[in-house]
């Protein structure tokens, strides 16, 4: 039977090699979901219009919640990192 | 799933929607594989498999995008929990291909629910998935592909003939471009045409394989799905594979590669606590292929030692300039790990994985690896 964790890129953080920022987020906690609302980058208030995608991801003993959401008019791909409780914004 | 790592991408970046892109492997835009692209870009003629440099020479306007695995696992194992409710014989055959037993049910509640997995995936995940219902697994496999994008494709019994009787025998999984020449050299270019070959000539050929031919030419596969409850059974070998960006010759970026993937199914071993006694190791060149296993005495899993084990084999190969594509390394004759040594270096050395293993667990995976990995890993 397939096994996913037999991809050998399995194993490497979805971020690797990606550069992220650190970003305030307000966020929603209901219902054990989380739903990212907005995020200040570089003094602008960017407001969440949409969620594209969601998914987690595991580093070590600590979960990556992932969201790509996008405002009026960009794409951003931000996450919670649960084992350091901060939120970052992913810039490449 | 339709064309998955690409569709999975489209839905999280909405700007890819309608544009031609790939999916390789991170950082290596001019030196690896497409492993997904989108509809719009085999419109061009890309398909996975081909190199990403070719591809973009099809299409040079084409978006590479890096592929991010946590994004695909993560889904494809949501997508599993979806069918598992549906019954108890569901099977997953690989990260985007699934086979869900329906049987007792009748044909229309299989339809029904077919319909209803494809828009659930849809609705939930943004991305188009693809059914075959039909009386056995390959036979579904084949009518899921045909029916791409977005479709399902119902075979009766009475349908299977009719269905094989026109398609192209390179569209059977499972036969690649050595049989589909071979079978073109006798001038069989259909199932159907397959299907009228004398059996046995194509058994005293090809041995099993040729049964295999003569059984799925005529429709009949007797495989059945598994339970997906077995998934939890304690694996019967652990393995793992990488088709390489560009071919290599023996020295020490193979040996770099050999060590990596024995790390990683050392990893494995350790972590369900197993051992094995049996290595293999598989190369594969532009047209042949080297595989071999060997039985040792002892159980090991110790990366070093499934390391030399393979090395041992390589050296078995007497391999003069063969360029590898591919490796994979293979560890089995497993069984559960005896948790005693007999000399204190065996213990200091089991210690010392524990620690890389606690490190690599708290940290994440390749927060520690061996230095000579480092060779082949970024």
């Amino acid at each position: 039977m397939f096994n996913p964790q037999a991809r050998w890129d399995r194993n490497l953080p979805a971020d690797a090699g990606d550069k992220s920022e650190a970003v305030e987020v307000t966020a929603r906690f209901i219902k054990g979901k989380i739903i990212p609302l907005c995020f200040i980058l570089k003094e602008n208030r960017c407001n969440i219009s949409r969620i594209n995608y969601s998914w987690t991801a595991r580093k070590g003993r600590g979960l990556i919640y992932y969201f790509s959401v996008s405002d009026k008019s960009d794409d951003y791909r931000i996450f919670l990192d649960a084992e350091a409780m901060s939120w970052r914004l992913l810039t490449e | 799933m339709d064309a998955f790592f690409a569709s999975v991408e489209q839905a999280a970046n909405p700007v890819y929607k309608g544009k031609p892109f790939l999916v390789g492997s991170r950082g290596r835009k001019f030196h690896t594989v497409v492993a997904a692209c989108s509809y719009e870009a085999k419109a061009f003629g890309i398909h996975s498999g081909m190199a990403t440099k070719e591809a973009l020479r099809l299409c040079p306007w084409a978006e590479f995008v890096p592929a991010d695995s946590s994004k695909y696992v993560y889904t494809s194992d949501r997508i599993e929990e979806i069918l598992k409710v549906y019954s108890d014989r569901m099977e997953r055959a690989s990260i985007d291909e699934f086979y869900l037993d329906l049987s007792p049910r009748d044909l229309k509640t299989a339809i029904n629910i077919a319909q209803e997995i494809k828009s659930r995936i849809k609705n939930t995940f943004f991305i188009t998935a693809s059914a075959g219902i039909a009386p056995s697994k390959i036979i579904a496999k084949m009518a899921a592909k045909a029916g791409k994008p977005d479709g399902l494709l119902v075979l009766e019994e009475k349908d299977v003939l009719p269905f094989l009787e026109n398609l192209p025998i390179e569209k059977v999984p499972g036969i690649g471009a050595h049989l589909k020449g071979y079978l073109n050299n006798i001038s069989v270019f259909t199932c159907g045409q397959l299907r009228r070959v004398d059996s046995l000539e194509l058994i005293r050929r090809f041995g099993k394989v040729g049964l295999w031919m003569v059984q799925v030419s005529s429709g009949q596969d007797d495989e059945e799905v598994g339970y997906w409850q077995d998934e939890d059974l304690p694996p019967k070998s652990v393995s793992h594979s990488y088709t390489l960006a560009k071919a290599i010759f023996r020295g020490q970026d193979l040996e770099a590669w050999i060590l990596m993937l024995s790390e990683m199914v050392a990893f494995r071993l350790r972590k369900q606590g197993l051992e094995s006694r049996v290595s293999s190791l598989y190369l594969r060149g532009s047209e042949t292929a080297f595989s071999r296993e060997k039985n040792f005495q002892s159980l090991t899993a110790d990366p070093a030692r499934i390391y030399e084990r393979n090395l041992l084999i390589l050296e078995s190969f007497r391999l003069k300039n063969f360029p590898v594509r591919a490796l994979g390394v293979c560890a089995s004759a497993l069984a559960p790990a005896q948790g005693f040594y007999l000399f204190p270096a065996d213990q200091k050395r089991r210690s010392l994985l524990d620690a890389v293993d606690s490190i690599n667990q708290r940290l994440g995976d390749w927060s520690i690896y061996p230095a000579a990995i480092s060779r082949v890993k970024n």
